[in-house]
């Protein structure tokens, strides 16, 4: 080697040094972002521990920080699993619920807690929507054969409420509440799936309860439709006393979506199902009611009452006030919003829902949609949504079935609806006058459903459910036999709204195989959440460090 | 539409449903509740038997409020008339659960051959329908109008409503305030009955049941099929979804075209119908269509009144004949379908019947009671037509076309009215002088029976028979100009008639609580006025419906 090539070596060695230096470099810093990203999806901060996100019901993510409406863009689905729960009627999986971090003997997890119909729970992997833990309850209760009384699609048995996670003393560990398809309360722990607690008498078997809501060490549920042949009726089981409380029966049921929504002061209300509205006898269908629970007896007792002034209408046409309300604070007072299938929002203050004479609502806005006044495939179902937005405004968001009404207008409209959409209203006040102010319609989905909200965003879906109950030519007898409907029901799709305009930002396509009945939207950590008939789990989300897309077998396995 | 195989589903647990959805009553037939042909039901009586609203009391409570009943809405709709024929009574239904929602319906006929199926609620059209008819175009003569000529129709079952024993609908229990002891759950737990036992297994039926159209299985929550019928011009029979007007299945010949028909009625399967004028060709009396077998049979007769035959609790028809000649009018009871004559009543060459009659069960038997041209009524025991129970005194009024109506009160009186034209019967009295409805009571003392004079309204014009829903009596002054004349053109009773007045009085009474006053602002004509579910409807010869009712916020 002379001295010339010796430099050129030197130089040539000096590039590769370099070369490796800015290599390492790079490598060094593609790696920390992947550490600061999987540090940061192994340390989310956001839960969804109960059905609608809270107590109230709001379907409010108020931690989210990964999706936006600039980044939903970009969502994807990030995985999805099967689960072998076996349907019941037009049931399988239920609405999940999410803990940010949860302490189990693989290290923290996020864990995404799904229900199945059939006495069933899940917990799964919140990155990778793998099966942590299976466990189905366990009983010496039979079920009825045929399934007892009214059993069809309205009484499919099984479990129908979505449980409830209850934080501990100990950070990262937490405890399920669910109803069992026995009636019973069933207590495990989310880390394992392990029930913590002998099973505990709550309500009779194969009733249909709605979404489990705990507050204060209470445990806060109703129940519709007379299933079992049990009574309608607010159940409240203190966890301190194992006293159960219990008011009703109350219409043709209490069946919102998301099960009650609880006030500030631990009222319980709820919409009720058909019936008359006689208040003087005792008797409250078609209105709202709320009910609290005795500190000192632990009884059930009713506080409060609304009843709409067509309150026999409603019940003469079946339009039942079967909407779960959604509660908020706003300008220092304690509002409400509720619906049913008429279509019409009210607006409510929880001092007196009614006002003095119990059919005075702060504001109750027009019809929205079921100009036919039809009461399947029309009107509002499912339950509420509120959220705050920055500069103070309240918005209040619906679903809705069906096409628009042909006289209710919003400034801005995201095109014709015929099959439904989400509405949206923003909370105004002048003059000591209350509305509900249109702000905005939705782009068409095939049978919009509840929405959840997430920093600015909307997410929404179009279950694709054949919702129809009845046909010209064999009436009802359509509905007697599940098959008709599973086999005329279409595709579910996911929608990204802008939140303050509607406007559609990002969907689904064709991703989502398959319908959903009884199902639900939960949102935590730049995920968001969606199960469907043919028992498949989905997650869409924003891709982060360590996301694997996959599709996992029956059973939770990949 | 969908594709979907049809299946019959009924079951135990559904039967439940329907219960709470339905109050206990299934579609095809609501007992006393809807109006289901001329006069309501099969017996003629056009009695709706029990209301939640429409009562004496109920009206006089609510009289001068924003409550009280009260024209509600009208709707004209596009039917011309055929001579002296426009728009005819509807027939109801209280309650369809259907594909677009509950519906309270309404199915009114048009003389052209057209049905407005109209949601009764809301005064909004659910759906209409022109129905082919092959019957030559051209407006008929007055004898022979042509067009349809009689009702929309509902299927029913032959037996006799009971009397009412009205009761709320479900889900009144109050809501109660209760806990359980620690430990034992809710205080519903000690409420659980064992699980019913699964059912044993069923042999197939020898012979596999025949379908009811009157009774579809399983109720509304059946598979039905759910219909109405009509008969067109061209005297072909239709059946039709009622929930949407689309054709059940092909009409099927009935009568002759042309045939002047009325009192048409579904029972048990079966069509019957009175022809009258020999219009069409078409012989005058009974005739019968087999449902199933579309066979069709005929008994001759000059038919007396325009509500049709009447049936007992066993499908017996009863006819009155007027008569012609020297042959008086007669009472015949008929086989159903068959149509063989079991028995008659003759009273004699001077008796002429000029009603429809009317059946009803009084202490155990079922009686018959029909209006002769003379100003009598008869009263008979059907169970032996040869001698009759009572009969007034003969008078100079003459009853207006159609049947007499019958009702019993809460006090267990059998009443029996008529609408009058002309001077009243032996033994009223009242302002009456150009026509009323008057009521007797049907007495009975060791197995004689009478017919007592009870009461006579105010003063009503050409009255219609008279409507009766729970207790109030719905009497209409139907301004219908009638002359002794019976040539007297079309054109010429159209220019003379004057507007008809809807009156509401006490069925115990005949007092009025209320009056439709100038609402109204047609005539009308026909049979009884159709009412239920606390409304009352009356169609215009200028082609307008008026319903008049309790109002409801919507």
């Amino acid at each position: 080697m002379n001295g010339k090539n010796r430099t050129i070596v030197w130089g040539g060695g000096l590039w590769i040094v370099w070369g490796i230096f800015l290599l390492a470099a790079v490598g060094i810093g593609i790696g920390g972002r992947a550490a600061a990203q999987k540090a940061a999806s192994v340390a989310p901060v956001a839960d969804w521990l109960t059905d609608g996100g809270d107590i109230e019901r709001t379907a409010w993510q108020r931690h989210e920080t990964l999706l936006s409406t600039e980044s939903v863009r970009s969502m994807k689905m990030l995985w999805r699993t099967r689960l072998d729960n076996e349907p019941r009627q037009m049931h399988n999986l239920l609405p999940v619920l999410i803990a940010g971090r949860v302490t189990t003997e693989r290290g923290p997890k996020q864990i995404v807690l799904v229900t199945g119909v059939t006495d069933n729970l899940y917990a799964l992997d919140a990155e990778n929507g793998q099966l942590l833990w299976h466990h189905k309850f366990k009983t010496d209760w039979t079920p009825p054969p045929g399934g007892g009384r009214g059993a069809g699609i309205l009484c499919p048995g099984g479990i129908t409420a979505t449980p409830v996670i209850g934080p501990t003393d100990t950070p990262g560990k937490y405890t399920i509440y669910a109803a069992a398809w026995d009636g019973t309360l069933r207590r495990l722990n989310l880390a394992d799936g392990k029930e913590i607690a002998p099973p505990a008498k709550f309500m009779p078997p194969n009733g249909k309860p709605y979404a489990l809501s705990l507050r204060q060490n209470v445990i806060y549920t109703h129940t519709a439709q007379g299933c079992g042949g049990n009574p309608n009726m607010v159940y409240i089981y203190d966890l301190a006393t194992d006293k159960v409380g219990t008011w009703g029966p109350a219409g043709g049921g209490m069946w919102g979506r998301t099960g009650p929504a609880i006030s500030s002061s631990g009222v319980l209300y709820t919409g009720t199902g058909d019936g008359p509205w006689d208040p003087e006898n005792g008797v409250y269908g078609n209105g709202i009611i709320g009910v609290r629970q005795n500190p000192e007896t632990k009884a059930g007792e009713l506080v409060d009452y609304y009843g709409p002034t067509n309150a026999e209408w409603l019940w003469k046409r079946d339009l039942d006030m079967q909407v779960t309300p959604a509660i908020f604070r706003f300008k220092g007072r304690e509002l409400m919003v509720d619906a049913g299938k008429e279509c019409v929002v009210y607006l409510m203050d929880t001092e007196s829902i009614g006002g003095d004479d119990h059919r005075t609502p702060l504001h109750r806005t027009p019809l929205i949609c079921n100009e036919e006044v039809n009461f399947a495939s029309a009107g509002i179902w499912g339950s509420m949504a509120t959220w705050e937005d920055t500069d103070g405004s309240r918005w209040v968001l619906t679903p809705f079935w069906g096409p628009k009404h042909s006289k209710f207008a919003a400034p801005i409209e995201n095109g014709a609806v015929k099959y439904g959409a989400i509405a949206a209203f923003k909370v105004a006040e002048r003059n000591q006058k209350w509305t509900l102010d249109p702000a905005w319609i939705s782009r068409d989905m095939n049978r919009a459903e509840p929405p959840v909200i997430a920093n600015g965003v909307i997410f929404a879906y179009g279950s694709g459910e054949d919702t129809d109950q009845a046909a010209f030519d064999i009436g009802l007898a359509y509905n007697h036999d599940s098959s008709y409907r599973i086999r005329n029901s279409k595709k579910a799709v996911l929608y990204a709204l802008d939140a303050r305009t509607g406007k559609e930002l990002w969907n689904s396509g064709s991703q989502v195989d398959s319908w959903v009945h009884w199902g639900g939207l939960s949102v935590a950590n730049g995920r968001v959440y969606l199960n469907t008939f043919d028992g498949y789990q989905y997650c869409f989300g924003i891709e982060q460090a360590g996301d694997q897309s996959a599709s996992v077998s029956p059973g939770g396995k990949r | 539409m969908r594709k979907r195989q049809l299946q019959l589903v009924s079951r135990a647990g559904w039967a439940g449903l329907l219960i709470l959805l339905c109050s206990g009553t299934g579609l095809a037939q609501t007992p006393g509740l809807d109006w289901l042909t001329d006069s309501s039901d099969a017996q003629r009586s056009a009695w709706i038997r029990s209301d939640q609203k429409i009562s004496v009391d109920g009206m006089k409570r609510a009289a001068g409020t924003p409550d009280q009943f009260q024209f509600l809405w009208k709707m004209k709709v596009a039917n011309g008339p055929r001579q002296m024929n426009s728009l005819m009574a509807p027939a109801t239904l209280d309650r369809l659960i259907g594909y677009r929602g509950f519906r309270m319906l309404g199915f009114f006929p048009g003389s052209e051959g057209k049905i407005f199926t109209i949601d009764t609620d809301l005064g909004r059209m659910e759906w209409e329908k022109q129905l082919v008819s092959a019957a030559p175009s051209g407006r008929g003569t007055l004898q022979c109008p042509g067009g349809m000529t009689t009702g929309i129709v509902r299927p029913i079952l032959p037996r006799i409503p009971p009397v009412p024993n009205y009761g709320g609908r479900g889900r009144r229990t109050p809501g109660v305030s209760a806990v359980g002891a620690p430990g034992a759950g809710g205080v519903t737990l000690a409420n659980i009955r064992p699980n019913p036992p699964a059912p044993p297994p069923s042999a197939p039926p020898a012979t596999p049941p025949r379908p009811n159209p009157a009774n579809p299985p399983g109720g509304q929550l059946g598979a039905g099929p759910f219909l109405i019928h009509a008969l067109t011009g061209d005297g072909k029979f239709h059946s039709l979804h009622l929930s949407n007007g689309a054709d059940y299945q092909p009409a099927a010949a009935f009568l002759p075209s042309g045939a002047n028909a009325h009192g048409l009625i579904v029972v048990d399967q079966v069509a019957y119908a009175a022809t009258m004028g020999g219009c069409g060709g078409a012989a005058d009396g009974i005739w019968a269509l087999d449902l199933e077998t579309k066979q069709v049979r005929s008994w001759p007769a000059t038919v007396a009144g325009t509500a049709g035959p009447a049936f007992d609790g066993t499908g017996t028809l009863y006819v009155a004949t007027a008569g012609g000649g020297e042959r008086g009018g007669q009472i015949v009871a008929l086989a159903p379908k068959t149509l063989t004559e079991k028995s008659q009543y003759t009273p004699g060459p001077e008796v002429r019947f000029s009603s429809s009659p009317v059946i009803f069960e009084h202490k155990g038997k079922t009686l018959l009671a029909v209006g002769s041209s003379n100003g009598q009524v008869h009263l008979l025991d059907t169970s032996n037509l040869a001698r009759p129970l009572a009969v007034t005194a003969s008078g100079a009024g003459n009853w207006s076309p159609g049947a007499l109506s019958s009702w019993q009160d809460q006090n267990g009186v059998r009443w029996v009215l008529g609408a009058v034209e002309g001077a009243l019967p032996p033994g009223f009295t009242g302002p009456a002088a150009k026509g009323a409805v008057v009521a007797w009571k049907v007495e009975e003392k060791e197995g004689s029976y009478s017919l007592v004079p009870g009461w006579a309204s105010r003063s009503l014009p050409s009255p219609l028979p008279p409507t009766i829903i729970n207790g109030v009596v719905f009497a209409v002054a139907s301004g219908e100009f009638r002359p002794a004349q019976p040539r007297v053109p079309a054109a010429t009773r159209v220019a003379r008639a004057s507007n008809a007045i809807l009156y509401a009085l006490n069925g115990q009474t005949g007092e009025e609580i209320w009056n439709s006053g100038t609402t109204i602002r047609s005539f009308t004509r026909g049979n009884a006025v159709a009412g239920g579910m606390s409304q009352v409807y009356v169609t215009g010869y200028d082609g307008t419906i008026y319903t008049f009712g309790f109002p409801m916020e919507h």
